[in-house]
C-alpha cells in the first residue's frame, strides 16, 4: 500500500510539474489569502527578477501600498507584517547590486523576523527555484478557488450606481470604528518606547547599507504619510531625529512626507486606495526630481 | 521545535537511525530522552530546567510512595500532586490571577506579566499527576510494573515517560499505566509501517493543508476585521474556525501517534470523528479523548462521579468542565467556555429522553446539527479571548447583513469560497467514517492508496504558511 501510494504521488508530482512548466494557461496562477501576495512577491523577487540596475523599495505594509505600476524600473519589496530588515535579508540572498535602495522610515524598530528567515534558509529555497510547481502561486486549491470566484463574479449582476446616501448606520459604524482605531494608534505611539532598540536598528541598518553604498548603490529614505493625529506623536518625532542623526540630510537623500495634505488613512497608519494613488504619484514625482530613473 | 520544520526532520532521522542499531539497543530510552530534550530545548533552552525539575518531583514522590516509609506514603502522594499543580499555577495562572485580583507596584506587574509560559506545561503536569495517583492508588496496574526497585532505572523511566518527544508539548496526555509497561527494547522488524504511514500522512495533511490554510482566512475574525465583514462571511468564518481547530489538533495528535509508533510505542486515539456526535456527552468521548478520560479518571470519579445523587452529579460535571476549560488557557474566557460545556452536559443529562423519538434518524440528525452548532459557537471563546470582542463579533453577525448585497465586497466572497474549500476535507473525513458500514466504503478501502497519494501530493503542493499548533499555548 505504501509503495503504491508513493509511486502514484511521484507520478502526480511529475505530471503537475510538466503541466505547470509547459502547458498551464495564464489563469493557473493566483493568490488566496491576504498573505499570499506577499509570498508570491518574495518568490518573484528571488526567482524571476534581475535586480541589477533596478530601484527597490524596502518597507512594511505602509509602503506596500505604493502603486509600483505607475513607477518604472522599480520593485516594491515592502512586506506586510514584516519590515525593512526582512527585505534586506532577501536582497542578501540575491548576490546582485541594485541601482537605488529606498528605505521606509516609519517602523524601523522591527528587526529581522527569525521565522521568516528560516523559511528561506531551508532547502525549500533551492527546491522552489528549480521546481516551479511548488511555488505559492501554483497551489492547485488556490487556482480552483479563484476559478470558483470568477464564476461567482460572472453570475453577479452589476449594481446600479445610486444617488441615495448610504444608510446612517453604516456611517456610524465606520466612523466609530475609525475613531477607535486611530485612538488605539494614538495610545500605542504615546507610550514610552525603547530608544535603545531604535538606535540599535539604525546601527544595523547603517552597516548593511554601507556595503551597498560601497558598491555604488544610492540610498534614499522616505516616510510614509500616516494620520495627522498620529504622525507627530513622540515615537515618530524621535524616529525622525534618530534618522537625521545617523544618516545626516547633508549626506543622504530624503523624500519628505508631503505636508500639504492631511492624510486620514484607513486605521491611523495605512493609506486607503485613493490616498495610495495620490502618494504614489507624489513618490514618482520625487524620484523624477531626484533624477533617479 | 515544530513537527513541520526541517530541523525536526533531521533530528528524527538521526534519532531513528541510532535507535534501531542493534548494538545500542540497550540505550534506546536514553537515545529518545536525549533527542526529546533537544526537541524541547530548541526554542527556549532554559525551560528544560523546569521540565527536569517537574520530572524530579515525580521521580522522588512516586519512588517514595512505593519504597518509602508507609506512614509517609500519603504525604508523598499529596505533596507530589500539590507541587505539580503549584508549578502549573505559578507559570500558567499567576499572571491571570495577579491582573484579576491584585494591583501591585510596577516591578511586580512586570514580573508577573512577563513570566514565560513553558510550552507543554499543562500536558506534562497532568502526566506527572497521573503517575503519582496511579502509584498511590494502584487502581489500574500493580506498582511492580510502574516503579522498579532501582532508583536510577525508575528515574530514567519517568524522564522518558514525561519527556518522550511526540507527546511532550501538545499531548496526547499519556497516562503512566498505559505507557510505562511498554518500555522495553524495540526492534526494526516490528515497526507497523502502514499504521505509521497512514497516521503521518493524514496528520500532516490536516495540519499543513487544512489548518494552516484555514488560519489565514479565520484570522479575519479578530478585532477590528469583524466589523467590516458581512453576516454570511462571519458565520462561515466561525464554522471554518471549528474545522480549523479540529484539523490543527487532530492533525497534531495523529502525527504524535504516528511517530510514537515509529519508535514502537502505542498511544490511544485522541480524536474519534467528534463532529458526528449527537450529544455533548458523546462529543467529549470523541474530542481530545486523552484529556476527557484524564478528567474522568482523576477528577470526576474522585469527586464522587454520579454515585452521590443527581444534584451532586450535575455539580461534579460543571466543576470538571469549568476546570477543564481553565486548563486550556489562562483567560477567563476559557473558564466560561468550560462552564458552557459543563452546563450543556448537565442540562443534557437532565432532559435526555430514552423514548422512541430518541432512536429515530431524523431526531439524531437534528441533535447532531444542534450539538455541532453549539460547539462551534463556543469556539468563539477560544478564538477571541476578550469578551468585548466576542460580543462585538456576535452583534456584527446581526448588524452586518447590509454588507451581503454589496457587490464590491469581493474579499468577503473570496473568504467564504476558500473557507468552504479548505473545510471540505474535514467534512469528507467525517462523512467517510459515517459510511463505514456501507458497500461504498468497502470499495473505497480497496483503493485507499489513491486517497493517500492525493493527500501527499497536496501536502507538497498546497501547504499553508507554517504556524504553531493552536494547542501549543495550552
Amino acid at each position: 500500500m505504501i509503495t503504491k501510494s508513493i509511486a502514484i504521488t511521484t507520478i502526480l508530482c511529475i505530471s503537475y510539474f510538466i503541466f505547470v512548466s509547459s502547458f498551464a494557461p495564464a489563469y493557473w496562477s493566483g493568490t488566496g489569502n491576504d498573505l499570499q501576495p506577499r509570498s508570491v512577491k518574495v518568490e518573484d523577487f528571488l526567482y524571476n527578477t534581475d535586480i541589477s540596475n533596478k530601484n527597490i523599495i524596502f518597507g512594511t505594509s505602509l509602503a506596500e501600498r505604493i502603486v509600483k505600476d505607475s513607477i518604472p524600473n522599480i520593485f516594491n519589496l515592502s512586506l506586510a507584517a514584516l519590515g525593512v530588515f526582512d527585505g534586506l535579508y532577501l536582497l542578501s540572498l540575491k548576490n546582485e547590486i541594485p541601482k537605488c535602495i529606498f528605505i521606509e522610515m516609519n517602523f524601523i524598530d522591527r528587526g529581522f523576523n527569525e521565522d521568516f528567515k528560516k523559511t528561506f534558509s531551508n532547502p525549500s529555497l533551492t527546491i522552489k527555484k528549480h521546481i516551479k510547481s511548488l511555488r505559492e502561486d501554483k497551489q492547485p486549491m488556490v487556482v480552483l478557488g479563484n476559478l470558483m470566484m470568477n464564476k461567482v463574479k460572472s453570475l453577479q449582476t452589476p449594481q446600479k450606481i445610486s444617488n441615495t446616501k448610504p444608510s446612517s448606520q453604516i456611517n456610524e459604524i465606520d466612523s466609530a470604528l475609525f475613531n477607535l482605531l486611530v485612538m488605539n494608534k494614538v495610545t500605542e505611539f504615546s507610550l514610552p518606547f525603547k530608544d535603545s532598540v531604535i538606535n540599535l536598528r539604525l546601527q544595523t541598518l547603517a552597516e548593511i547599507l554601507k556595503t551597498y553604498e560601497n558598491k555604488g548603490t544610492k540610498i534614499v529614505f522616505f516616510e510614509m504619510p500616516i494620520n495627522h493625529r498620529v504622525q507627530d506623536l513622540p515615537y515618530f518625532e524621535y524616529l525622525r531625529k534618530a534618522f537625521y542623526n545617523k544618516f545626516p540630510k547633508s549626506s543622504y537623500t530624503y523624500i519628505d512626507k508631503p505636508d500639504s495634505l492631511k492624510f486620514q488613512t484607513l486605521d491611523g497608519t495605512h493609506l486607503g486606495s485613493i490616498e495610495s494613488k495620490w502618494y504614489s504619484f507624489y513618490f514618482k514625482k520625487s524620484i523624477n526630481d531626484l533624477q533617479i530613473n | 521545535m515544530l513537527f513541520t520544520s526541517f530541523i525536526f526532520l533531521i533530528l528524527l532521522l538521526i534519532t531513528f537511525c541510532l535507535y534501531y542499531i542493534p548494538i545500542v539497543s540497550r540505550w534506546q530510552s536514553q537515545i529518545l530522552i536525549l533527542s526529546s530534550l533537544l526537541f524541547y530545548a530548541y526554542n527556549q533552552p532554559i525551560l528544560v530546567l523546569l521540565l527536569l525539575f517537574s520530572v524530579s518531583i515525580n521521580i522522588v514522590s512516586s519512588y517514595y510512595i512505593v519504597f518509602g516509609n508507609r506512614n509517609f506514603q500519603k504525604m508523598f502522594a499529596y505533596g507530589g500532586v500539590i507541587l505539580n499543580l503549584s508549578i502549573l499555577i505559578f507559570f500558567k495562572y499567576s499572571p491571570l490571577l495577579y491582573k484579576s485580583f491584585f494591583k501591585g507596584p510596577l516591578s511586580l506587574d512586570s514580573f508577573f506579566l512577563t513570566l514565560p509560559l513553558p510550552i507543554g506545561i499543562s500536558f506534562f503536569t497532568f502526566q506527572g499527576i497521573s503517575l503519582i495517583v496511579d502509584v498511590y492508588k494502584e487502581k489500574y496496574i500493580s506498582n511492580k510494573h510502574l516503579v522498579p526497585q532501582s532508583f536510577l532505572q525508575h528515574a530514567r523511566q519517568i524522564l522518558f515517560f514525561k519527556g518522550f518527544f511526540p507527546q511532550l508539548i501538545s499531548g496526547p496526555i499519556v497516562k503512566a499505566h498505559d505507557f510505562i509497561p511498554q518500555i522495553t527494547i524495540k526492534y526494526f522488524k516490528n515497526i507497523e509501517w502502514e499504521y505509521v504511514f497512514k497516521h503521518l500522512v493524514t496528520g500532516y495533511f490536516l495540519k499543513m493543508v487544512v489548518a494552516d490554510n484555514l488560519k489565514e482566512y479565520t484570522k479575519l475574525m479578530d478585532f477590528p476585521y469583524y466589523f467590516q465583514a458581512s453576516t454570511v462571511s462571519l458565520i462561515v468564518m466561525l464554522f471554518g474556525y471549528s474545522f480549523q481547530i479540529f484539523a490543527d489538533f487532530a492533525g497534531y495528535s495523529l502525527i504524535a501517534i504516528g511517530f510514537a509508533k515509529l519508535f514502537g510505542y502505542h498511544f490511544n486515539a485522541n480524536f474519534n470523528f467528534p463532529y458526528i456526535s449527537t450529544s455533548f456527552k458523546e462529543f467529549w468521548k470523541r474530542w481530545h479523548i486523552s484529556l476527557s478520560s484524564f478528567l474522568m479518571e482523576y477528577l470526576y470519579i474522585p469527586l464522587g462521579g454520579n454515585k452521590k445523587g443527581k444534584i451532586r452529579t450535575y455539580v461534579n460535571l460543571f466543576i470538571v468542565m469549568l476546570l477543564g476549560g481553565l486548563w486550556h488557557g489562562a483567560e477567563w474566557s476559557y473558564a466560561v467556555w468550560g462552564a458552557f460545556h459543563g452546563l450543556a452536559l448537565a442540562i443534557e443529562r437532565l432532559v435526555s429522553g430514552k423514548g422512541e423519538k430518541a432512536r429515530s434518524l431524523t431526531y439524531k440528525i437534528f441533535k447532531g446539527v444542534t450539538v455541532f452548532v453549539f460547539i462551534t459557537l463556543a469556539w468563539l471563546l477560544f478564538k477571541l479571548s476578550n469578551f468585548t470582542n466576542v460580543i462585538g463579533y456576535l452583534s456584527s453577525i446581526f448588524n452586518n447583513h447590509y454588507n451581503d448585497s454589496n457587490v464590491k465586497n469581493y474579499r468577503d466572497i473570496k473568504n467564504v469560497i476558500f473557507i468552504v474549500l479548505y473545510s471540505l476535507p474535514v467534512i469528507f473525513y467525517h462523512v467517510i467514517y459515517l459510511c463505514k458500514n456501507t458497500p461504498v466504503f468497502n470499495y473505497l478501502k480497496k483503493i485507499e492508496y489513491v486517497a493517500y497519494s492525493i493527500l501527499l501530493f497536496l501536502i507538497f503542493h498546497n501547504s499553508g504558511a507554517s504556524g504553531t499548533f493552536i494547542y501549543f499555548q495550552f
